[in-house]
């Protein structure tokens, strides 16, 4: 192995590790939310890998370009989840209300935190970020690029035999 | 093998295998077991082979593979997001209380009982006498997403 072959080997997870300082800094100043922090952030490092890439395309060949690119958008993935696994996922928010409340009987959890809970966390969590809107009465879905991750969730879960 | 055949190749026989497991099984493949064996066996071939190829190929496979290991729970488990986008996508006319009662029907309280037996499930919380106690790995959980959230600055629903 070369030092370009070690210098491509390395180059996703540095990337990563600057979309990640870029994510931080940008949470920092706290001017968007996380969420489009997260994606901007995403789409930034992305660009400047496309523009280096370009500046040194005579030394890049596809197998080299696809690794790079596969690679570092496995692990913004991975990131992806970690950032949204404390803020939305009902295992953790679970767990929090048992750290609360030690001992606690289970028919006492659904009490604490039951569907009504949820519905109103996340029904509002959608109206503050434009997903859905409410006109005069009626809900409807705002953001129509939703519906894209609504049906590869959905394509993935009917080849994996997951009634939703 | 070529690369960025092999890698091609590799995935799509790993989500192939993936699915039919769970379909004809309800085996999820995609446990931490998997992605050590895996990565154990990839280190061993990367070092065995030195070749530059297979290395791009197993790193990106490995990366796949961890990718569907984090995937899979929320293809298993319906979030309530989920839940709420598939009421209003079937019925294009509803209230938020038309909406809710929906929610409350299809939900039910499995969201909640499906969770804790994930819990239970993973050791991180034991249920002792109908009690339920948060567990030393739940509490490392915990403690970790809490350093996530503070790092970089996250707002939760609490």
């Amino acid at each position: 192995m070369n030092k370009f072959d070690f210098l491509i080997l390395l180059l996703p997870f540095l990337t990563t590790l600057i979309y990640v300082l870029t994510f931080f800094i940008s949470q920092s100043l706290k001017r968007n939310s996380y969420l489009s922090n997260l994606l901007y952030s995403f789409v930034l490092i992305l660009v400047i890998k496309i523009i280096l890439v370009f500046i040194f395309k005579d030394l890049i060949e596809i197998k080299e370009f696809i690794y790079i690119f596969f690679a570092y958008l496995c692990m913004s993935f991975v990131f992806m989840n970690l950032i949204q696994v404390p803020i939305s996922s009902l295992q953790v928010k679970i767990l929090r209300i048992i750290k609360k409340n030690n001992g606690l009987k289970e028919s006492k959890i659904f009490n604490i935190y039951n569907a009504n809970h949820i519905f109103e966390e996340r029904f509002n969590t959608l109206l503050k970020n434009k997903t859905i809107k409410k006109e005069k009465l009626l809900i409807r879905i705002n953001n129509k690029r939703i519906l894209l991750f609504y049906y590869l969730i959905k394509y993935i879960k009917i080849i994996h035999n997951i009634k939703l | 093998m070529e690369y960025p055949l092999n890698f091609f190749y590799f995935c799509f026989i790993y989500f192939i295998l993936q699915f039919i497991t769970y379909r004809l099984f309800n085996i999820n493949i995609s446990k931490i077991l998997t992605i050590v064996v895996l990565f154990v066996i990839s280190s061993f071939l990367i070092i065995r082979t030195n070749s530059i190829d297979l290395t791009y190929a197993l790193i990106n496979f490995n990366l796949f593979v961890f990718c569907l290991y984090v995937l899979m729970p929320g293809i298993i488990n319906n979030g309530p997001a989920l839940i709420i986008l598939d009421i209003l996508i079937k019925n294009k006319n509803h209230s938020k209380k038309k909406i809710k009662s929906i929610f409350k029907k299809k939900a039910l309280s499995l969201i909640i009982k499906n969770r804790l037996k994930i819990n239970i499930q993973n050791n991180f919380i034991s249920k002792k006498k109908g009690k339920i106690f948060l567990s030393q790995k739940g509490r490392y959980t915990l403690n970790f997403f809490s350093y996530v959230i503070k790092i970089f600055k996250l707002k939760t629903y609490e």
